[in-house]
């Protein structure tokens, strides 16, 4: 416990957020009107107070992050500095560990306040849920306090700056936007919960598919702009490679897929009632599960993203814990109350297909949630090609049961179905089967090489999803865009995994190009290096000549160099046919290696002509610690510049550019004699320059984009539609229409 | 009908358990933080995660490889060699995963995943 005023509104809404859990618990136990009334009007204020008082604390870190005066805190130290652009500094409010969790919280705050507004019966007991979660997070934050003071902080000690990856519009929005769907997958659980209390099993699904919607929504749109950051700035040419930080997000929206899934199911026909509470459980219990999975160090070894331990592990493993009994207890203590009326259910008929998609989602998760832990129980972990094989076989059966739900009506209640295919005659059958015969055929001839299980499952999936496709915008027609949405995700769903499949069959070559070296080809055009160019202190730019077809164009890559290493930005060329992604690698100029030697008198060291050249370096000093060499340069004209080199901050002077690249050593050579010095690239000003860059293909990948976007829109018409019946603008889905 | 239906179900969840059993012995990779460890399983995939001897990282244009030395807790180093683009962010890193085969005394990688320091910080501090 260390109070200081910076922290001291944390402490408050900690306080704050206990005592309106103990009074909405009271509430919850003694349910009567009068006194009860002002109680609740009481609890409700001082849960205002809490959130309040997070949104104080969020405002006053911005505001001191902005204000650039206050590098004595750790986290304001460790994420931003003064060079940033405004959006960076914003954006490093929840770029660390500490700043994220309590911009959760805010957003979690918020979204209580208007689950507490609402007047019903079950307010207590939901908002008894709540606060209990919002005790638990601002506990993590009492304990990784984001206004730690720095240790070892001396005035006039400026941040370093956020972490030059993290630098890109869309990453400037990933965490918030995930963090919303987050928050908001919490609300199901907290009405699954009172559900199960009161063994209504039936009205929460009505009350909660708007949130649940919502916070798909806002969780998909997350992981797709990670997947679009990964794509454009990371330079590995993928977007997905199966992290467990990925994963982390993933097992949770491929839950609430199948959550939204079989809530559709209750609404329409009254079934999965007792799925739907293990579904809306097992979202909340994973979004902790990813928490714990990435902030409490567990996987540290492991993944490239996870955060480290900042003592929080064991709250982390208690929430995890306590909510998981929680919730298994209840749900055993009230299994026999939530049972669903039996209905028949045809299998040529939606209802059925629902169920099936609901299963073969919770299926997936199965698989992703057990590849993820597997680190965790067992001393190895498991390759993406676990995750990739896996998932094709999913992926068929998913695209071929979007088809059905298209094609099928919902059973009538009779238990018949006279009338299965809700289309009739109005689907063009010719052209429909000329195209996946076509989409088959191409992608199994397509690949010359590989065996017939590797080409014969993209040629399915890719058969499939094209019809999947058609029959999902077959059933656009007719439809106002309110009831379009499922139609619209789906065609999304389609259109993801058609991009995914064709973009992955393309191929990557290494390429090393030299200055006025000879072009090399590669996919159709010829690349040359046409030399490189320092835009800045900390960024250069190479170019690269493309020519295709007797058309040039220039290429250019930039490498951005910081204290936290180098961030090599790809270039995508994109077309209709797909993009050609280029990844740079370093340039090398021409190595020298100034070097000192021991002698009786001290150190002493000669010039070293940059070869081709008359100017000279000389070392003057070294510090091995700090990877640092400081030089002495001169022209040739008697008149020497001191430079300094060191790792990862290459150096301009009089036009040449130098990089360090290592110390080089020179041990017992004759007479014992030690000799040590600076291995150096210089490049620029006409010296020959080497660039090795990474070419590959993608093609369709617009194809994926596109998709992705198709399911936002759809989720979004899907959020719009039921919250209008949630509130009883639009009459109850009768089961007339998807 | 329903029995039917269940059995179909189960026969397909059967197969899927089936083909995941398969796929994970496949795909297992261990994961090992010694280089003893590392050196005793000659030529089967592995995951080793070192210390970067920043000093010794080298790369070589003409084979566009990344030769770099990784050292454990113990202080015993092992060879990585790296056949690709030098990874963003190499140079300011800290410790790397590998993932590669050990043959021939050097880890030969096929991927590398880097630890900026900056993740280590919070740690430092307290």
């Amino acid at each position: 416990m260390n109070i200081r005023p910076d922290n001291f509104p944390i402490y408050i809404a900690f306080a704050c957020a206990i005592i309106s859990f103990i009074a909405y618990l009271a509430l919850s136990i003694v349910q009567r009107r009068g006194p009860a009334a002002r109680l609740a009007a009481w609890a409700r204020g001082v849960y205002c107070v809490s959130v309040a008082a997070v949104a104080y604390a969020s405002i006053y870190l911005l505001q001191q992050i902005l204000s650039g005066a206050r590098y004595d805190i750790a986290y304001i130290n460790d994420y931003s500095g003064p060079r940033d652009a405004l959006i960076y500094k914003i954006s490093s409010l929840w770029a660390g560990q500490e700043g994220s969790m309590l911009f959760w919280a805010l957003l979690a705050g918020v979204i209580g306040i208007f689950l507490a507004r609402k007047k019903w019966a079950a307010t207590p007991a939901v908002m008894t849920f709540w606060t209990s979660v919002q005790a638990f997070f601002l506990l993590l934050l009492v304990k990784a306090d984001p206004f730690r003071l720095l240790a070892e902080f001396q005035p006039g000690m400026v941040g370093s700056g956020l972490n030059p990856l993290l630098k890109n519009p869309w990453m400037a929005i990933h965490p918030p936007v995930i963090f919303v769907g987050y928050a908001a997958l919490s609300v199901p659980a907290a009405y699954a919960m009172v559900a199960l209390l009161k063994g209504d099993p039936k009205r929460w699904v009505k009350q909660c598919l708007p949130w649940a919607l919502f916070g798909w929504v806002s969780l998909s749109a997350g992981i797709i702009l990670g997947m679009v950051w990964s794509y454009e700035v990371l330079g590995w040419g993928g977007y997905w490679g199966w992290d467990p930080v990925e994963n982390a997000s993933l097992i949770p929206w491929l839950t609430s897929t199948a959550l939204v899934h079989g809530m559709l199911l209750q609404r329409h026909r009254g079934r999965a009632a007792r799925g739907n509470i293990i579904l809306a459980f097992a979202t909340f219990l994973l979004v902790l599960y990813a928490t714990f999975l990435t902030r409490s160090g567990v996987l540290s070894d492991i993944s490239v993203h996870s955060f480290a331990d900042l003592g929080t592990y064991g709250i982390l493993l208690a929430f995890l814990l306590t909510y998981t009994v929680l919730c298994a207890g209840l749900l055993i203590a009230r299994w026999n109350a939530m049972a669903a009326p039996k209905s028949d259910m045809v299998p040529a008929s939606r209802d059925f297909v629902l169920a099936a998609g609901t299963i073969l989602i919770v299926l997936f998760a199965a698989v992703v949630l057990f590849g993820t832990s597997y680190p965790l129980f067992a001393k190895s972990g498991l390759d993406p090609s676990f995750y990739n094989r896996m998932s094709a076989p999913i992926a068929v059966a998913a695209v071929v049961l979007i088809a059905l739900a298209s094609l099928l009506n919902w059973s009538r209640p009779s238990g018949t179905n006279s009338q299965p295919w809700s289309f009739g005659s109005s689907l063009p059958k010719l052209p429909t089967v000329v195209i996946i015969v076509l989409a088959g055929a191409i992608a199994m001839l397509a690949p010359r090489t590989g065996t017939l299980t590797s080409r014969l499952v993209p040629a399915m999936i890719l058969a499939s999803s094209v019809i999947a496709l058609i029959v999902s915008v077959a059933g656009w027609r007719g439809k106002s865009l309110r009831r379009m949405g499922a139609y619209v995700a789906h065609a999304g769903v389609a259109l993801m995994i058609l991009g995914i499949v064709l973009s992955n069959s393309g191929k990557s070559t290494n390429v090393t190009l030299s200055q006025n070296g000879p072009s090399l080809s590669a996919f159709g055009y010829r690349f040359g290096y046409a030399g490189s160019k320092r835009l800045s202190e900390t960024k250069e730019m190479m170019n690269i000549r493309m020519t295709r077809r007797g058309v040039d164009s220039i290429a250019p890559l930039a490498i951005e160099y910081s204290q936290r290493g180098a961030v090599r930005s790809p270039f995508i060329r994109s077309s209709l046919l797909g993009d050609l992604y280029i990844s740079p690698g370093d340039v090398q100029g021409v190595t020298v290696t100034p070097m000192a030697s021991m002698t009786e008198q001290g150190w002493a060291a000669e010039p070293v002509r940059i070869p081709g050249t008359s100017a000279t370096l000389t070392l003057i000093g070294m510090q091995v610690e700090a990877q640092l060499a400081r030089l002495q340069y001169d022209s040739g004209n008697g008149q020497p510049v001191e430079v300094t080199v060191s790792q990862g901050h290459p150096t301009t002077v009089d036009g040449y550019s130098l990089t360090f690249q290592r110390f080089a050593s020179d041990g017992g050579n004759k007479m014992n004699m030690m000799s040590a010095g600076a291995q150096l690239a210089v490049s620029g000003r006409g010296l020959a320059e080497n660039i090795t860059i990474q070419v590959s293909t993608k093609p369709f990948i617009w194809l994926l984009w596109a998709g992705t976007a198709l399911i936002i829109v759809g989720g979004l018409l899907a959020v719009w539609r039921r919250s209008k019946e949630k509130d009883g603008l639009l009459p109850d889905s009768d089961g007339s229409d998807g | 009908m329903n029995k039917k239906l269940y059995i179909l179900g189960a026969l397909l969840i059967f197969g899927f358990g089936y083909l995941g059993v398969k796929e994970m012995s496949a795909a297992r990779t261990a994961y090992l933080t010694s280089v003893a460890e590392v050196r005793s399983v000659n030529g089967r995939p592995v995951q080793f995660i070192g210390r970067i001897v920043q000093k010794e990282a080298r790369y070589s244009q003409a084979t566009g490889e990344l030769l770099f030395t990784l050292e454990d807790d113990k202080g015993e180093m092992i060879r990585v060699r790296y056949k690709g683009v030098k990874p963003a962010n190499f140079d300011g890193a800290a410790k790397a995963v590998v993932r590669g085969k050990y043959f021939g005394n050097e880890l030969h990688a096929d991927q590398v995943l880097l630890k900026c320091p900056s993740r280590y910080r919070g740690k430092q501090d307290q």
